[in-house]
C-alpha cells in the first residue's frame, strides 16, 4: 500500500525482469473500457516491462472489470 | 457519525462534485433546469459547493445548504451557504425560484420530510432538478436502510410518486447507468468501498426535472375527499 496516497500497493518481490533489469515501483495507469485506474506496480528500470501480480489480476482488477462490464 | 462523502478518499476519487457524473452532469442539470436569469436557486445538499460555484458562475443568486461543517468550509469559498437540515430549512415559504438536489434524496430514510420542505420553500411553478441513484428492479426497503445512497435507492416509480404527492410534476427523466458503474469501479479500485454483489445490475443513476405544480396540503386534502 502506498502510504502517501493509500490508493495502490508496492509489491515486494525478488524477481528480476527477463532483460536482467531491476524491478522498481512505478506509478502506472491501467485503462479499461474508457476508464483510467492508477496504481503503483513493479516495473523494469531498463525496458519498462510492468509486473502485474496474479493477486491483483484475479482480485481487484477482476472486480473492477466485472463492475464495468455489468456481469 | 461521519458521512461517507466526508471521507477524504471519497473526495479524491469522486472529485469535488462528490457524485457520479461530476461537473459535466451538474452542468447538464443546470442547463436543463433552464432557470430564469438571476433566479434565486437553492443547492440543497451542496457538499463542497462544486455546483454552487457553477450556479454563481452562471449568474444565479444561489445559496448552498448542507449539514456538514467540514464540507461547508469548502463550499463557502464558492458562494453563500447555510448550515441546516434539508428536512427543517430556515427559509420562508416560496423563498426560491428553483432548487438543485444532487445525490441527496437517496440518503434520506424517508423522502417525505425532505420533499415537503423543498415544496414549501419553492415558489409555485419553480423547477426542482434532481440527480440520484435509483433502483432498477426492486422497491425501497426501509428496514435495509443503512444511510448509504445504495440502500436508499428508490425505483423510478417510487420517486415519481413521491414527487407527485408532494406537489411536484416530474416532466423529464434521463438514466445514466454507465456513470454509476464507472464511479463504483473507481471507488472499489481505490479501496473506499467493497465490490458490491450485483449492485450494478440493480442500480442506476438518473436525472429528474420536476415542477412545483400545487400546494402539497391542497393535494392531500383533495385526495382525502
Amino acid at each position: 500500500m502506498n502510504k502517501k496516497t493509500g490508493l495502490g500497493f508496492h509489491g515486494e518481490t525478488s524477481w528480476r525482469c527477463s532483460c536482467g533489469g531491476e524491478l522498481a515501483p512505478h506509478k502506472v495507469a491501467a485503462f479499461y473500457l474508457g476508464n483510467r485506474f492508477e496504481i503503483e506496480l513493479p516495473a523494469c528500470s531498463q525496458c519498462g516491462f510492468i509486473l502485474v501480480p496474479e493477486s491483483l489480476a484475479v482480485g481487484k482488477m477482476l472486480e473492477v472489470e466485472k463492475i464495468l462490464e455489468d456481469k | 457519525m461521519s458521512l461517507p462523502y466526508e471521507n477524504p478518499k471519497w473526495r479524491e476519487v469522486m472529485g469535488e462534485a462528490l457524485h457520479p457524473g461530476g461537473e459535466a452532469l451538474s452542468r447538464r442539470l443546470i442547463r436543463l433546469c433552464d432557470f430564469p436569469p438571476g433566479a434565486r436557486i437553492l443547492d440543497a445538499g451542496c457538499g463542497m459547493g462544486a455546483t454552487l460555484g457553477l450556479l454563481v458562475e452562471e449568474g444565479f443568486d444561489a445559496l448552498g445548504l448542507d449539514r456538514s461543517d467540514d464540507l461547508l468550509a469548502e463550499a463557502e469559498r464558492r458562494g453563500q451557504v447555510v448550515k441546516a437540515d434539508l428536512c427543517q430549512m430556515p427559509f420562508e415559504d416560496g423563498s426560491f425560484d428553483g432548487a438543485i438536489c444532487e445525490c441527496v434524496l437517496s440518503q434520506q430514510k424517508e423522502l417525505s420530510p425532505a420533499l415537503s420542505e423543498l415544496a414549501r420553500v419553492l415558489k409555485e411553478g419553480g423547477i426542482l432538478g434532481v440527480t440520484d441513484i435509483f433502483a432498477l428492479n426492486r422497491s425501497y426497503d426501509r428496514q435495509g436502510w443503512d444511510g448509504s445512497c445504495a440502500s436508499g435507492a428508490r425505483s423510478v416509480l417510487e420517486m415519481n410518486e413521491a414527487f407527485r404527492i408532494h406537489g411536484f410534476e416530474a416532466f423529464f427523466f434521463e438514466a445514466y447507468p454507465r456513470l454509476l458503474r464507472e464511479c463504483t469501479a473507481q471507488l472499489v479500485w481505490a479501496g473506499v468501498i467493497e465490490a458490491p454483489l450485483n449492485m450494478c445490475c440493480n442500480l442506476s443513476y438518473g436525472l429528474w426535472l420536476c415542477q412545483k405544480v400545487g400546494d402539497e396540503i391542497t393535494i392531500k386534502n383533495v385526495n382525502e375527499r
